[in-house]
């Protein structure tokens, strides 16, 4: 008897292993924040559970300054996933350029997915390089301003709309000894900070118009010179604070700020005594009153890096999975308060239920068809990294004027760009 | 004989080879690799590495952010290494007046050197911000200073950081050169009818010589090698306040991809730290203390 059952044990272990060797298994990484985790690690762990041959080992991009430096070192270590979130386009044409990525196109069934998530428009618009699509949208996030809402009421004043507007209030709200200020101004040298204060006020000012496109510099015009001439005026009357401040707008510091959506679940639960309102971006006191005002959207989607065809094959069943269930979408809404890359979110009824129960997000999706992805370029870190240190500084730091900045600025960024 | 020796040799070899592997691993073969990639223009991901010739070097050279950086780097070891002597200094004597439990000082000014720099830098983040308690307090004399966003003093500010990192570590030292002074010294010197004050400085500083020396090449090496506090508050502003050889080095290679200039920034770095510590080696380097 004891014989059999370690002669029963030792086949079930042989299949078991066999088993084990015939699974396939691809990495996979996604962005390094805590609602993104909790939802990958129960997507990823449903999908194992109903594909026990075909494993994904999932875990989140390694700490580091930036997904972006990250997900190069490991390239470049030979340590990259197979596939991973978090990608925004310019980084995604830098890594096409260097031949990582696998174009979702070649793959079958790749018009009838984008029908499926509704996103047609969204990546043959937005997404695509070189005739060929290498990134899928996961979220669109808009990015607006927001107003204390108890400020302005005392103040007796309209949410600001223009230029002119903000500082007019300052001139009445301004106090630096009580540390009350009027607008935030992000003075940091990251250069994702310059995608949310010049890249949303040039989309506002300019309707929309990239600040700069594959082959040069776009922005030296009239709707740059106005922005950095507020921002000037700004920082110069001390209506922007240059100190660092946590939450100011939240605290009551300054009266305004520029802010995602991913904001909107941390102050509820930290400063659930705090009233806002929801803006679109300020625009120059010359600008319609009746037309629509654009926006800068942070927008990340997911790329396949793997060349082993197995493994490719693997990913796009995943991609497939992933994106033809339109819970998946719901479920991402609910967990990460971002909203998903689809141009169904304002119509379809499960995300309605949604948004109704959170008007601020709702304020949010009111912005969707008016936001505009970074323009494209694959040298897209370069150039802002060149941005803040010809343009921005020199202006908050008052060493130029506007208009010597963005002259220096526009000769710089197009010497990148020849290079 | 010659069989014993030989026997002697191959186990010298054996114990100390860990060492050597690991030096030839993670120091020879990096700084070999390094030294190759400089001569080279190499994005980090292409497999495209076409040899430049001095090209980097030239670019390095004539590149006026090398110049701002060396500026800041100068800056910083100014207020670093007097700060830091001073403090660091001043800890020692205390406790070596301290009659009971030195151990358990010396453990809790070592603290700050072992706690992890990503941590502390985001705690004096906070403490220096502008509602920081740092802030606060001063906002009872009507003073607000932008300790990190004030590009003339941003640089100062992360030597007081790092001085609170470093003091108990240097302290060490300190405290073993100040055992190492004989008490007989003091002692004539006493009866000759020196003050306090002229025994701390005819023989206490000049007993200290060696330690000074070493605390002054250490903390030149730190200031050329300064990376995690201007990486986590600062990103190397405001106006490039911050920024230090080491940063560039990392934005370079790992922001802008450019790992032939990056690697060339680092062994023009290595040379400018080694020009440093010389010099001032030469300047404060004493063999005439015990004569």
């Amino acid at each position: 008897m004891k014989k059999i059952k370690i002669f029963a044990l030792t086949i079930m272990m042989v299949i078991l292993v066999g088993t084990m060797a015939q699974a396939v298994t691809v990495n996979f990484w996604t962005a390094p924040n805590s609602q993104q985790e909790s939802f990958w690690s129960d997507v990823v762990a449903n999908w194992n559970q109903e594909n026990p041959e075909k494993q994904i080992n999932w875990k989140v991009i390694p700490a580091g300054n930036s997904s972006e430096e990250v997900i190069l070192t490991a390239l470049a270590t030979g340590t990259g996933p197979d596939f991973t979130t978090n990608i925004f386009t310019g980084f995604a044409a830098q890594l096409i350029n260097n031949d990582y990525l696998v174009p979702f196109n070649k793959f079958d069934g790749f018009e009838k997915l984008l029908e499926n998530r509704s996103m047609e428009n969204i990546v043959k618009e937005g997404w695509g390089y070189n005739d060929n699509y290498y990134v899928l949208p996961l979220y669109t996030n808009p990015i607006a301003y927001w107003w204390n809402e108890d400020a302005l009421n005392k103040l007796g004043v309209e949410v600001p709309r223009t230029y002119q507007d903000v500082i007019e209030i300052a001139e009445q709200y301004n106090n630096p000894a009580e540390n009350k200020y009027t607008l935030l101004t992000r003075y940091k040298p990251n250069w994702w900070d310059r995608w949310y204060d010049f890249g949303l006020s040039y989309y506002a000012a300019a309707q929309g118009k990239p600040y700069w496109n594959l082959e040069e510099v776009l922005f030296n015009d009239e709707y740059s010179l106005k922005y950095m001439e507020f921002i000037d005026t700004m920082v110069e009357n001390n209506y922007s604070p240059l100190e660092n401040y946590q939450d100011p707008v939240q605290k009551g510091i300054v009266l305004g700020s520029i802010e995602g959506p991913w904001n909107i679940k941390y102050t509820e639960k930290t400063y659930p005594e705090f009233n806002y309102v929801i803006a679109p971006p300020l625009v120059p006191d010359d600008y319609p009153e009746n037309e629509e005002v654009y926006t800068f959207a942070d927008t990340k989607g997911i790329v396949m890096l793997t060349k082993d065809e197995e493994k490719q094959q693997l990913v796009w069943e995943f991609i497939n999975w992933y994106f033809s269930d339109i819970e998946h979408d719901v479920k991402w809404l609910e967990v990460t308060n971002m909203l998903p890359a689809r141009e169904d979110v304002l119509e379809k009824e499960q995300f309605e239920f949604y948004l109704s129960d959170n008007p601020k997000l709702a304020e949010y999706a009111k912005l969707l068809p008016y936001s505009i992805p970074p323009a494209l370029n694959s040298k897209t870190i370069e150039l802002q990294t060149e941005l803040n240190s010809v343009l921005w500084e020199p202006v908050i730091y008052d060493k130029k004027t506007p208009q010597e900045a963005l002259n220096d600025a526009e000769k710089a960024l197009n010497e990148i760009i020849d290079s | 004989m010659r069989t014993e020796k030989a026997r002697k040799n191959i186990i010298g070899y054996i114990f100390s080879s860990p060492f050597l592997i690991f030096t030839l691993v993670m120091w020879l073969y990096p700084f070999i690799w390094g030294l190759i990639i400089s001569f080279k223009k190499w994005n980090l991901i292409s497999p495209s590495q076409p040899w430049v010739g001095l090209q980097n070097y030239i670019k390095v050279i004539k590149d006026p952010m090398l110049w701002i950086m060396i500026r800041n780097s100068v800056y910083f070891m100014l207020v670093f290494i007097s700060l830091t002597t001073a403090t660091s200094l001043l800890v020692a004597l205390l406790i070596k007046q301290i009659p009971r439990f030195k151990g358990l000082f010396i453990t809790g000014f070592l603290l700050a050197y072992v706690s992890s720099g990503v941590a502390y830098s985001m705690v004096f983040n906070l403490l220096f911000s502008g509602d920081g308690m740092i802030n606060n307090f001063l906002a009872n004399f009507n003073i607000k200073i932008g300790w990190f966003t004030n590009p003339k003093i941003a640089m100062a500010s992360i030597g007081l950081i790092v001085c609170w990192k470093f003091t108990g570590y240097y302290a060490l030292f300190f405290l073993s050169g100040l055992n190492n002074i004989s008490e007989s010294l003091y002692e004539a010197a006493k009866i000759d009818g020196a003050n306090a004050w002229q025994r701390f400085i005819k023989i206490t500083v000049p007993m200290l010589n060696p330690t000074f020396v070493m605390i002054t090449v250490f903390a030149t090496i730190t200031s050329f090698n300064l990376f995690t506090e201007p990486f986590m508050i600062t990103g190397g502003g405001p106006m490039d306040a911050t920024r230090t050889m080491m940063l560039e080095i990392y934005n370079r290679v790992f922001s802008l991809l450019q790992a032939g200039y990056g690697s060339t920034l680092a062994i023009v770095s290595g040379i400018i730290t080694f020009i440093f510590v010389w010099v001032l080696r030469q300047i404060i380097e004493r063999d005439d203390i015990y004569e």
